[in-house]
Parts: C-alpha cells; sequence; structure tokens
C-alpha cells in the first residue's frame, strides 16, 4: 500500500452543508491518475461501511444499493429515524404537497430494507395529511415497536402558506393507532398542524402541540389519557374559548403557552405544576385555582388588563411565587398606585420591549411590591427620559436582600443614572450591579428567550462609560462598596 | 510542533508502549496515546493479568494488521485528540470547535485512499473516535453524488449482470434525481 503521502494538493473537506461540500473531490474523482483502481473499499468490514451509511442522508443510503452486488445488502441502522424533505427528496419543489406519493413512496421502500434494531428518535416532516393516515400509522407504529421514546410528527413544512391542510383534511395522529392493542411507550410526543385522536399514548410525558387546533373535548382528552405527564406546551394552537387544564393528579411541571388564540379563559388546577409561561398578545383571564407548588411565572403583557392582572390579584392566587418575569412589546402605560405584595418572589424580571411611558424612578414603587427580592433584571429601551428633570420620591425604604441587579439597555439618562444611585444607597446586601447597554437575555431560561436574539447591540459611546462611572461614584455609597459590585 | 513539551500530559508519567507494525516498523508512544487504541488496551491488560510481575518491562505489541503509514498518521491525530481535549477540560463546546478546526485542518492532507487505509487501521486497534470521523468524512464526501462518481471514489467496480443495475435503479428512481455534477 502507499506509505508516502501524496503532495499533489488534493484535499478532503469535512462539511455539513451542501454548498461547500462541492470543493473537493470534484475535480479529483475524473483525473483517474490520481485514483487508483483498485477495490479500496471492499476491505472494510461491513458494520464500518454501515456506519458511514449512517452518516449519510436516507436517499444517499438507498442510492449506494446501486454500487454493487455487497452493498446491496448493507443497511445502515440509525438511532434516529428522520423522514424529511432533506433526506428524502430535496430535489423537490415547493409546495410539498404535490410530490406526497413519491415522499410516501420512498419511505416505505427504504422501511422494507431497513435492519435496524432500536431507534430512539422518529420524526416525520413533511406535508401529509389524512389522505397518508394508513401510512403515517404505519411508520409510527413500526418506530414504536423499535422503541421510539421521542416522535415528532409534522404535517406541514412548505415554506409560506402554500400547501396548507384544511382543518378536516389534518392528519389525526392516534385515531386508528391508538385503538389497537399495542403498547405505545412513547415518552415525548411532538405535532404541528396534525389534529388529536380521541386518544393518547398513556405514558407521554412531554406533550408538545404546535398549529393543532383544539376543542374542549380533546383538551379534556389530554388531562384524562395523559396521566404521566410532566410538560405541557402548546404553541400557535387555536384553542377553545375556556381552556381549562384540570387534573388534580397529574404530575404537570411545565405548561407554556405561547401565541395561541381563540380563548379568553385559562383555567388551571395542577398540584404539582411549578412553572408557567403564558405568551400571547391577546389577555385571558386566569383562574389559577389549584396550583399550591406554582413557583415561576412568565407573562408577556400586551394591555392594562394584563398589567392590572398581575399587580393586583396574582400576588393573591400565588402565595408561594418565587419567580416572576414579565415581558412587554407594548408601550406599557403606568404603574399602578398600590400593588399588592408578592410576600416570597426572590427574583423579578421585566422586560419593556417598548419604551415605556413612565418615569424609570417609578420603578422604585414596584420594588417595593417585593420584600424578599434577592434578584432584580431590568431592561428597558429609554434613550431619554419620559419626564425629564424627574427626582425620586422621598423615601428611604430598604431593599434587606436585594443582591443581584441588572440595567440593562441603560442609555445613562438623568434618571437612570439616579434610579442607579437609588439602587445603590438603598440595597445593603448588594453584591454585584451590572450596568449594560446591551439588551439581552435574562438571568433564568424561558422558553421564549427574550428577546429572542441579541438586537444589533448598542454599546457605550465615547466617554459615555466613564460618565456614568463617574456619577455613580459620585454616590457616598460607592466607596464603601468593593469595586468589583460594578460591572460594566 | 511542540505538543509534548508545551502540554504535559499528566496521564502518561513517561510511560512509553512499543508498537510494532506489520512492515516491522516499531514506534515508541505515550501511554495515554496507546490506551485509546482499545485493542492495544486489551493485549496491555490481557499481558498484566498474565503476569504481574512484568510491570516494567517494555512490553512490544505486535500489530498484524496495521502498516507503519496509517499508523504514524494515527498517532498523530490521537495525539492531537488528547491535547485539545486536555486544553479544553472544561469548556465542552470550545472543545468541539477546536476539534472541527482540527479535522478540517487534517482532511486536507488525506487522499481517498489513504482515508480506506485509515478506517481499516482505526478499526482494527479499535479507536472509536478516529473510526467515527472517517467514517463521517467518507459520507460527507459522497454525499448527494452520482452512483458512477461514488464508484471511482471507492475504485468500486460494478458487478450487476445486465439489466440487474437497471431494475435497481427504476425501483429506487426518487434517490436519483437532482444528484450533483460530478
Amino acid at each position: 500500500m502507499a506509505s508516502k503521502l501524496p503532495n499533489n494538493g488534493e484535499k478532503l473537506l469535512l462539511t455539513d452543508d451542501t454548498e461547500r461540500r462541492d470543493l473537493q473531490f470534484s475535480h479529483k474523482v475524473g483525473l483517474s491518475t490520481s485514483i487508483r483502481q483498485e477495490d479500496i473499499i471492499s476491505e472494510l468490514p461491513t458494520d464500518v461501511l454501515s456506519s458511514i451509511l449512517s452518516y449519510l442522508t436516507l436517499r444517499d443510503a438507498v442510492k449506494t444499493r446501486v454500487l454493487s452486488h455487497r452493498w446491496t445488502r448493507i443497511c445502515a441502522s440509525r438511532l434516529s429515524l428522520i423522514f424529511d424533505r432533506r433526506n428524502i427528496v430535496p430535489f423537490l419543489s415547493y409546495p410539498c404537497m404535490d410530490y406526497k406519493h413519491i415522499f410516501v413512496g420512498a419511505v416505505n421502500q427504504f422501511l422494507q430494507f431497513y435492519e435496524g434494531t432500536r431507534v430512539v428518535s422518529f420524526q416525520l416532516r413533511f406535508c401529509l395529511g389524512m389522505d397518508c393516515a394508513n401510512n403515517i400509522d404505519q411508520w409510527i407504529s413500526f418506530a414504536n415497536k423499535m422503541g421510539a421514546e421521542n416522535t415528532t410528527i409534522c404535517g406541514w413544512e412548505c415554506l409560506g402558506p402554500t400547501g396548507r391542510y384544511k382543518r378536516e383534511e389534518m392528519y389525526v395522529f392516534g385515531s386508528e393507532l391508538l385503538s389497537q392493542a399495542t403498547e405505545f411507550k412513547l415518552n415525548c410526543l411532538r405535532l404541528r398542524a396534525c389534529k388529536l385522536g380521541p386518544n393518547l399514548p398513556r405514558y407521554l410525558r412531554i406533550l408538545e402541540l404546535a398549529e393543532v387546533p383544539l376543542v374542549l373535548s380533546e383538551v379534556q382528552t389530554i388531562c384524562s389519557c395523559c396521566f404521566s405527564l410532566l410538560g405541557l406546551f402548546l404553541i400557535n394552537c387555536k384553542l377553545p374559548f375556556k381552556l381549562r387544564i384540570s387534573a388534580p393528579l397529574l404530575h404537570l411541571r411545565t405548561l407554556i403557552i405561547d401565541g395561541c388564540r381563540g380563548f379568553e379563559e385559562i383555567e388551571l388546577s395542577a398540584v404539582n405544576l411549578c412553572r408557567y409561561e403564558y405568551y400571547s398578545t391577546l389577555w385571558a383571564n386566569h383562574a389559577l385555582l389549584l396550583v399550591p407548588k406554582l413557583e415561576e411565572v412568565y407573562f408577556q403583557v400586551s394591555h392594562e388588563q394584563s398589567a392590572h392582572y398581575i399587580f393586583h390579584q396574582l400576588a393573591e392566587d400565588l402565595p408561594n411565587l418565587r419567580m416572576l418575569h414579565v415581558v412587554t412589546i407594548v408601550n406599557w402605560v403606568s404603574i399602578p398606585k398600590s400593588i399588592v405584595i408578592f410576600s416570597k418572589v426572590e427574583t423579578l424580571e421585566l422586560y419593556f420591549g417598548r419604551r415605556m411611558e413612565f418615569d424609570v424612578l417609578k420603578m422604585t414603587a414596584i420594588l417595593r411590591a417585593f420584600p424578599l427580592l434577592q434578584k432584580f433584571y431590568l431592561q428597558t429601551r429609554c434613550s431619554i427620559d419620559f419626564e425629564q428633570g424627574r427626582e425620586l420620591d422621598p423615601n428611604d425604604h430598604v431593599h434587606e436582600h436585594l443582591k443581584e441587579v441588572h440595567l440593562a439597555g441603560f442609555y445613562g439618562t438623568s434618571s437612570q443614572i439616579k434610579f442607579a444611585i437609588y439602587l445603590l444607597k438603598n440595597t445593603p446586601a448588594l453584591k454585584r450591579l451590572v450596568i449594560d447597554p446591551k439588551e439581552k437575555c435574562g438571568l433564568v431560561d424561558s422558553y421564549r428567550q427574550v428577546p429572542r436574539r441579541e438586537r444589533k447591540n448598542r454599546s457605550w459611546n465615547e466617554g459615555e462609560r466613564e460618565r456614568v462611572c463617574e456619577q455613580c461614584k459620585s454616590s457616598p455609597k460607592m466607596y464603601r462598596l468593593s469595586f468589583n459590585v460594578f460591572e460594566f | 510542533m511542540s505538543n509534548q513539551s508545551e502540554s504535559p500530559n499528566p496521564t502518561s508519567s513517561s510511560n512509553k508502549i512499543t508498537l510494532k507494525t506489520s512492515d516491522n516498523e516499531v514506534f515508541e508512544v505515550e501511554e495515554a496515546v496507546a490506551m485509546k487504541f482499545c485493542t492495544v488496551k486489551q493485549y496491555f491488560d490481557d499481558e498484566n493479568n498474565n503476569n504481574v510481575t512484568s510491570g516494567t518491562s517494555t512490553t512490544l505489541i505486535p500489530l498484524p494488521n496495521v502498516e507503519s503509514h496509517p499508523l504514524a498518521i494515527l498517532i498523530t491525530y490521537c495525539k492531537k485528540h488528547l491535547e485539545i481535549k486536555a486544553n479544553n477540560a472544561d469548556n465542552k463546546k470550545e472543545m468541539e470547535i477546536d476539534m472541527e478546526h482540527y479535522e478540517r485542518e487534517f482532511l486536507k492532507n488525506v487522499m481517498p485512499q489513504e482515508l480506506t487505509e485509515l478506517i481499516l487501521a482505526a478499526n482494527y486497534l479499535n479507536f472509536k473516535e478516529a473510526l467515527d470521523f472517517f467514517c463521517r468524512a467518507v459520507a460527507s464526501a459522497i454525499q448527494n453524488k452520482s452512483v458512477e462518481y461514488v464508484r471511482k471514489f471507492f475504485g468500486l467496480e460494478s458487478d450487476f449482470k445486465p439489466g440487474e443495475e437497471e431494475k435497481l435503479r427504476e425501483e429506487f428512481a426518487w434517490s436519483f434525481e437532482g444528484v450533483d455534477e460530478d
């Protein structure tokens, strides 16, 4: 065998993306002189060949069957079976719906020869509706037999609004499938642009529904079938007028409702619920009936109603609340005169995605409603003060427990600096104050990392940082604080 | 380069292991490197179990199925692998980035047929990380290519009877559409 490195400058590159891949061998194989015409691959043992195949798309793996007799018998086993456009029919144009017969045929052919013995996750992403239900059901039960714990079914994968199925044409998950005797060990189920059938797998721990229309009875199905459910995610779904998540035995720990519509009331009773996230431009009346363990709440505030609920009702509804995260993308108008005390909240995060129409100094009123607060994160986006020249209301309130403060989106306006000085003066336990001109993600991970991406980030203008630093230090308290408390 | 001097490997403690290839070349490698080759490790463990007193004597491990050329490359790869791992012990993401960068550079100096030799050697030595990496490299080289291209790449000849291949191609027609230009 060759024992010297050839130096004809030919190169191999390891890439994942299709664009760059052409660079490598494209010129090389044509030059027969640079490739030895002996069968180098046949020396490799079969399990290595199938390992190579497992890194190919399904389509390329199938194609190797035509290489030679030996290759027709090689089959890659895969821990995740992913049937999507890229893996099967990347050359097709949109809408995918027009090519579903090719896709379905291809998947069936692949499975016919598939010899793997174990599948961990199964994903189907293609515009397939109820007309393909038989095939989809077969694939799902195949994956189930292989022990798939995670299953994702996406009934719509096109770009743009083309080729969407009407509600009555959508694939219904589990209508036939679950009436059969087979046991489903499914752990995590994600459905997009499908509908729910009358049954759901019993041992589900995570259920994520995106663009799934839900009526009252289907929500009841979820509550009654999935008694081991830990997490329920409803994303962009059309929900019933009154969303009632109620099953006192539910193990449900996390509930996330994001971008849903069609509902005006939410009623929650889930004894183990710890975390609730609600993002919607529509407000729903919340009835938090039996949620004794709910400690973390993320709210998107869109109008006066929701702000009113948070500052007047929430603290009473959730006496055990420890973490409150509020994000608003509208102009927040006012801070109520009286706020019900949040007696146990330790972490407060406030995001103002737009200008707030009150002065940042009024924030002190909010802080007073959180007597045990330890961490405070505030993001604003105000380059000028709402009320120029405003002075702090005389107040000697001491925030005894506050240890960490982040002020993001800080422009160094007069009010902002006064607010920072106020914090330095009135927080004897403060260990860390971060002042940052950037807008960025907060302290805790929320489902919807707000803002999702860091914006075109502002940084300090020349001299601005020094100016802010000087002004803050003019506060006598600053001298007593160790320098690392203060971060820019 | 200055790999050895700059990153003293705590596990090596200057213990050397000698490997002898099929073409009778002898490689002296650090224990940490040799232990990445599971076949060598197994051999070493067996030896130690059989003869407890021979702990200090240098054992010569014969590798009848590995030639010196791929072994030399594998040793370099392995050293670098360990070095990157040691440098980013506390940051997995950084480690992956460094590794990816190194692997990309590495492949620039490797020919397709060498890749097969390397896979064979890595497979025999049971050096899992390298084997995975080379398999990925082969896969990425033949991804979305025509059958003819892949045959040439592997140096394969079709052994189908006339008509057989056409039949297969017809059967799997969907997988032949829209391949990249050779």
